[in-house]
């Protein structure tokens, strides 16, 4: 099935950036110094992108995460044990600790993929912001920065903490707790690692949806993610249905099919990449 | 006694020379600016004006005398006690007749500028900032609102929504009457700021 986007196309290349980096740096080691440094150079950036890896994984709790981590531990470890003479590494003189780093290092790679490609690894954010557009009919625009009373629904507060989990666990929204509240953020795709390596981010400039301990679900989109729609879509409708969506999670996922959750965002078939 | 009265009385009698000039005025029959200013060293300026808000209030008399062609006034005291009385019931019209601007249907205006802090709990506005002017002379104003009318204002219909009159509002925000006073003041206020719009 065919879904008209709403949303413009994400050309963004920041996902790519900290490859492109340790690429940039590799060149340049190798050029002055030889591949012997280059190499190394290699295996440090690689091993700080893991410490952000486990970084994120303390922070989502998702085993895309933890795999992710620990591919790129074992990479950086490869790379640091691995012979290397003038013309790169030395494939006849792998050692046992070579072999074995490298094969554990495939392993999670494939798994890895498999993990993308099932659609495991990427924030949802993307899908979230095109369901709530796909039932809003008008385009008056309308922006404010007040956030939107949606209503009242029943949920225990265990419902809602479970319920804050799967989304984080799906990396759907990030769960902010607060006193008597928690904050959902949907996150696309590349514009997570703010949220993941800021210490004490607040999340209030952000999009979100609200749900207090007392039922009252309120929305929030911010102008940015607002002016990312190819229209002026009414915004008090994209609020509504934002908070209807969410709702409408929660309910699904109190009943236990949180798979129609994910069936419904997969179902937008959004590339893997944005 | 007026507002406008009493704020000249006020902001008179707050002087420190007040008192020695009504010491002057009960011991003398009458006085002119110049002898009374002359007596207690001060400024013929201050004792004209301090005099003439008096005057102005009915509590001297002023009689024009001619002295060698040139004219000048001789103060007396009228009366031996002040008393300043303000009504206030006038200010209470609006909350005794507030039907007709309950009806008002109103929304946050399109494009208004105005920036919206929401409270810890996020369920009402805790301020609205507003910048007026342009250039140099841009300002910016905050207004910090009362829970009921935060409330009220996180109630308020979207700009792209159908407008919705000031007591449906204060229903939605579950806004108790005896605050009716206090919404339709912020009402005025953000229509004059342009925040809001009626229909």
């Amino acid at each position: 099935m065919y879904h008209r986007r709403n949303l413009k196309t994400d050309n963004s290349i920041t996902g790519l950036l900290p490859a492109l980096i340790s690429l940039a740096l590799f060149i340049i080691s190798n050029i002055f110094w030889g591949f012997h440094v280059g190499f190394r150079v290699l295996a440090v950036m690689i091993a700080i992108y893991s410490l952000f890896q486990f970084r994120a994984y303390h922070r989502v709790r998702n085993l895309t995460y933890l795999v992710s981590a620990i591919y790129l531990s074992t990479f950086a470890l490869f790379l640091i044990f691995a012979p290397i003479t003038k013309s790169g590494l030395d494939k006849n003189n792998f050692t046992s600790l070579n072999k074995f780093l490298g094969f554990i290092m495939l392993s999670l790679l494939v798994w890895l993929v498999y993990l993308m490609f099932t659609r495991k690894v990427k924030w949802k954010g993307r899908e979230v912001f095109e369901l709530a557009a796909m039932s809003v009919k008008d385009a008056s625009n309308g922006f404010t920065e007040r956030p939107y009373p949606t209503g009242k629904i029943n949920y225990s507060r265990r419902d809602l903490f479970d319920f804050a989990s799967f989304l984080r666990y799906n990396q759907i929204a990030l769960p902010f707790y607060e006193e008597n509240k928690i904050a959902f953020v949907p996150i696309k795709m590349g514009q997570e690692f703010k949220f993941l390596y800021t210490n004490n981010f607040d999340y209030k400039d952000s999009s979100w949806v609200l749900f207090d301990y007392e039922g009252n679900v309120t929305v929030h989109i911010s102008k940015k993610d607002y002016l990312d729609y190819k229209e002026n879509l009414s915004f008090d409708q994209l609020c509504e249905s934002m908070g209807n969506l969410f709702k409408e999670f929660l309910e699904l996922f109190i009943k236990g099919e949180e798979v129609r959750i994910i069936d419904r965002l997969d179902s937008l078939k959004i590339s893997i990449f944005n | 006694m007026n507002f406008k009265k009493a704020a000249i009385l006020g902001s008179y009698i707050s002087k420190d020379y007040a008192e020695d000039l009504f010491r002057l005025l009960a011991t003398y029959r009458d006085i002119s600016a110049s002898e009374a200013a002359s007596r207690l060293n001060m400024h013929i300026k201050t004792v004209q004006d301090f005099f003439e808000a008096m005057a102005s209030l009915d509590i001297l008399g002023r009689e024009e005398v001619f002295e060698k062609k040139r004219p000048y006034f001789r103060y007396s005291l009228k009366k031996r006690r002040i008393t300043m009385d303000i009504d206030l019931d006038p200010l209470f019209e609006v909350q005794s007749k507030p039907e007709g601007k309950l009806s008002v249907n109103i929304r946050e205006k399109k494009n208004a500028g105005a920036r919206f802090t929401t409270a810890r709990n996020n369920q009402y506005i805790s301020s609205v900032v507003k910048w007026t002017g342009e250039g140099r002379e841009r300002k910016e104003r905050k207004i910090n609102l009362t829970i009921p009318q935060g409330k009220f204002m996180y109630h308020l219909p979207f700009p792209s929504a159908d407008f919705q009159s000031v007591s449906e509002i204060m229903q939605i925000a579950e806004v108790d009457k005896n605050n009716t006073s206090e919404i339709l003041d912020i009402v005025d206020v953000l229509l004059e700021y342009g925040v809001i719009e009626n229909e």
